[in-house]
């Protein structure tokens, strides 16, 4: 009985208050923080009730002021049908009364903060909202930060992370279906569309597939991403996740569809485009001429960082002959002395600065920065100085470097891009290098999200790709992507001054 | 089913690596870079001397970088070929002819004909097209490099970033470079010059620089142009790019300096029967750079007059360099030929075999037309 999970169709017992109590107690054995209170009306002392809750669920004065109080001072008629009614009707302050027998609910509702009352002579019981908690308050996103645009971020809670699109979009065609998933977590969960735009092929197919997850727990949208995607083995994610309440509402009116789950900032949305790790938040928000310089450059960030460190390989190993003479002579001059070959070198600056980067990530705050940066001037300026590595080196692992940062959300896949490219290049030069890249191509083109494929209508006429290697200006995007949605008119007129 | 497509997969990944036949992986430090060649007949019983110089790039241990030094390595072959392989046992390391700046040939090898010793360039991948070549007026070409560093800095990277500047410094020079002197030995009506580099001497030393003109017939060496035949070679070539040409009231006065900003020349064969004359129009563009005599031309006679004058300059010399090198040598460096042929190839193919006694006997009808565009002097009061 206590390891139970599932109440699906379990009733309490009957109408006896104790057994009633003992029953619920069997169910939540070894749980102290259940909190039992036994109450009889101060009228009339054969009127027994009794309240159980969660400890730390629930809001006190709530439960005090709107819950309790009542019942204590409410003159209850001789003549009723059905306490629990009459107390869900005439009695409770509390907003949300739901009255069941049904032990499913019951242990839900407690689970999730609500109370239960009991009363002695009823089969039946009154579920009570009385949630209240701590969440973290609303604050702006560590890694998705703006100069220019909204502050807000999502937090744990998903009903503050609801009205916080609701609040951007205020249509009832904004529908809000709720889920759960987890079979020990019970998390819920929230689809969010515009109905009149959302692609409902996308819609259906995400519906199915979320219908197929049975896992325990589901304690991040990682979780669910990981479990629904379409090439599960892939390193490249096929499902967007944001933090920022207006980059979903974006996505929403792009006709895309999104996921909330409770206990997690991290909101997931779909069909997911590549070119949406290139777009920053802050592209729409900014002038368009440098919020489309910005797109450039981390599209260009993305091929150097992946490419870079490879190029360097080949050239200096393979094609001697296409380096320009001065730059070949102290290249050779910088790699004298050296004991390794070039490939070990730039291997080891490769990982060293992987690690610095993650051990920066993972110190608080200004810990974190003096490691990186002492640990990036001494390895950096010693290896060179004791002929480890040449200097040379020490600019490529570094451009490459922060070109990989430039793009945040790619970052995983960057790394291992480079590193397949660098071990095809120096092994084959730069037809290693052109065969890594072509590779990479197919992968990325021949991938799907819900049907929709990953790298969107890039090779498309220019006309379609407003919003992929630049940001067109708001009164040039008059439609929606075409592969979003079939429901296009954005604006029915551009509306440009004249 | 799927094992198998994953290895058929692994198989064509590993058979792309094994089976380019391109696997050419080399470490920069493991080879020399060679900064020029000179090629000089053998002193040991060898047809050939190769003498390299490449670039020493080793620190010694040091932190700091240290400046580039030359370093000479020599040795003797059969071939060319068994010469340069030759080196690269002597030196320990894979030479690395790349970047590779010149080649220069010592007198007595271009007049045993440039043709055999050319071929290993124009076949061995490594060396480029672009390679430039020189004759050493010099005993040997070797010692050029041997003795040229003024203080161990490789002698070739020197001589290519002269020879960059030189021409338009002087007009007196121009590179050739492999493959337009392989478009002279083997191509239409032009025989090949190649440039000259000698030593110039100081009390305490010497120093390369490139003067005149080394004159071939066919691939042999036959003779030189000094400095100002060379100017005017060039000229007539349409090869001009800059320099000083000095002017006066008659032909050979040297009164005014006029700095050539533009040239150009056009050579066009006039063809009446069997008669064949060559129309060469030299246009030139200048600026006014100096009149040192005191005669003060320029107020006096007005630019018109100096223009003229320079014309009849230009047109005389011009002609006597064209002369000179009928009557000495009879090849035809300035590629009339080349022009002849290009305009009738069927004349051409009657008169090419004998085409050196022809062009001993051609007539050249040379005009000049000289610009000056400026006079660079803002006049104070009362000057005269």
């Amino acid at each position: 009985m206590a390891s139970q999970d599932n109440f699906k169709g379990a009733k309490l017992p009957c109408e006896k208050l104790d057994a009633n109590v003992r029953y619920i107690h069997s169910v939540f054995s070894d749980d102290d923080t259940l909190v039992t209170r036994f109450l009889s009306s101060p009228f009339d002392s054969a009127l027994k009730f009794c309240l159980i809750y969660a400890n730390g669920m629930v809001n006190n004065k709530l439960l005090n002021d709107d819950v309790i109080r009542p019942l204590l001072q409410y003159r209850f008629p001789e003549e009723h049908d059905g306490l629990t009614r009459l107390i869900a009707q005439n009695v409770m302050f509390s907003d949300d009364v739901k009255q069941t027998d049904d032990m499913e609910a019951i242990v839900q509702g407690i689970v999730y903060g609500d109370t239960v009352l009991l009363a002695d002579g009823c089969a039946d019981s009154l579920v009570l909202n009385t949630k209240g908690w701590n969440t973290r308050s609303i604050e702006e996103p560590e890694s998705e930060r703006v100069l220019r645009g909204p502050r807000e971020g999502f937090n744990e809670s998903m009903l503050v992370n609801l009205s916080m699109i609701r609040r951007r979009i205020r249509t009832p065609d904004l529908k809000f279906r709720f889920l759960t998933f987890g079979r020990k977590t019970r998390t819920k969960a929230c689809l969010c569309y515009l109905d009149s735009v959302v692609n409902k092929h996308v819609l259906e197919e995400l519906k199915k597939r979320l219908a197929t997850i049975d896992i325990d727990g589901t304690l991040d949208t990682e979780y669910i991403m990981e479990l629904i995607r379409d090439k599960p083995y892939s390193p490249v994610e096929t499902i967007g996740s944001t933090e920022r309440p207006d980059v979903v509402a974006g996505r929403l009116l792009e006709g895309r569809v999104a996921l909330v789950l409770d206990g997690t900032p991290q909101v997931m949305t779909v069909p997911f485009l590549l070119i949406e790790d290139f777009q920053s938040d802050e592209d729409y928000c900014l002038n368009y001429y440098f919020a489309s310089l910005g797109r450039i450059l981390r599209i260009l960030a993305f091929l150097i960082s992946t490419g870079l460190p490879a190029i360097y390989v080949a050239l200096a190993t393979f094609h001697q002959d296409i380096l320009p003479a001065p730059l070949l002579i102290s290249i050779s001059q910088a790699r004298d002395g050296v004991p390794f070959p070039t490939i070990l070198e730039i291997l080891f600056m490769l990982v060293v600065f992987e690690m610095l980067r993650e051990t920066g990530a993972r110190m608080p705050g200004i810990m974190g920065q003096t490691l990186s940066i002492v640990g990036a001037l001494v390895i950096g300026q010693a290896a060179v100085t004791a002929k480890i590595v040449s200097a040379p080196i020490i600019i490529i692992v570094g451009i490459a470097g922060i070109t990989g940062l430039m793009v945040p959300r790619l970052k995983s896949f960057t790394i291992l891009v480079r590193f397949t490219m660098l071990a095809l290049a120096s092994v084959l030069g730069l037809y290693g290098f052109l065969y890594g890249r072509v590779a990479l191509l197919i992968l990325l083109y021949g991938m799907d999200s819900f049907g929709v494929p990953l790298m969107g209508n890039s090779t498309e006429k220019l006309k379609n790709t407003k919003d992929i290697y630049i940001r067109a200006p708001w009164w040039m995007m008059i439609t929606r992507p075409k592969e979003l949605t079939k429901n296009r008119i954005r604006q029915n007129r551009g509306s440009k001054k004249k | 089913m799927r094992a198998f497509k994953i290895f058929t997969a692994a198989a064509l990944a590993v058979s792309l690596v094994f089976l380019t036949g391109c696997w050419d992986y080399r470490e920069v430090e493991d080879m020399y870079i060679v900064g020029g060649i000179a090629i000089d007949k053998g002193t040991q019983g060898h047809p050939y001397r190769v003498t390299a110089e490449v670039l020493d790039l080793s620190s010694g241990g040091s932190e700091k970088q240290s400046p580039i030094k030359g370093k000479v390595l020599e040795s003797e072959g059969e071939t060319v070929s068994e010469a340069i392989a030759a080196l690269s046992h002597r030196a320990n390391k894979t030479l690395y002819y790349g970047d590779c700046k010149m080649v220069i040939f010592s007198r007595d090898i271009a007049a045993d004909g440039l043709s055999g010793v050319l071929d290993w360039m124009n076949r061995d991948p490594q060396p480029r097209f672009t390679i430039q070549a020189y004759v050493s007026q010099e005993q040997t070409a070797g010692e050029i490099l041997l003795k040229g560093s003024p203080n161990g800095q490789p002698i070739t990277l020197l001589i290519s970033k002269a020879m960059e500047k030189a021409a338009s410094y002087s007009g007196k020079s121009q590179a050739v470079e492999l493959y337009q002197l392989d478009n002279f030995l083997w191509g239409e009506g032009q025989s090949a010059t190649l440039p000259d580099i000698r030593f110039h001497r100081y009390e305490d030393g010497v120093e390369p620089e490139l003067y005149g003109t080394a004159v071939f017939q066919g691939d042999r060496y036959i003779g030189e142009l000094d400095d100002q035949e060379s100017f005017y070679f060039l000229f007539i070539t349409d090869n001009n790019s800059g320099g000083i040409f000095l002017t006066g009231e008659k032909p050979d006065d040297k009164d005014i300096s006029l700095k050539i900003r533009k040239s150009s020349t056009n050579v066009e064969p006039v063809i009446s029967g069997n008669n064949i004359r060559m129309k060469i129009k030299i246009r030139m563009e200048t600026s006014y750079d100096e009149e040192c005599s005191r005669k003060n031309l320029l107020k006096n006679k007005g630019i018109k007059t100096i223009e003229q004058y320079a014309e009849k300059s230009l047109v005389k010399r011009a002609g006597q360099t064209v002369d000179t090198v009928q009557k000495k040598y009879g090849s035809d460096i300035f590629g009339f030929g080349r022009k002849i042929y290009e305009k009738d190839p069927d004349l051409w193919k009657k008169i090419k075999p004998e085409w050196n006694r022809h062009f001993r006997d051609l007539k050249c009808d040379i005009s000049a037309e000289v610009v000056i565009t400026d006079t660079g002097f803002a006049f104070p009061k009362g000057y005269e």
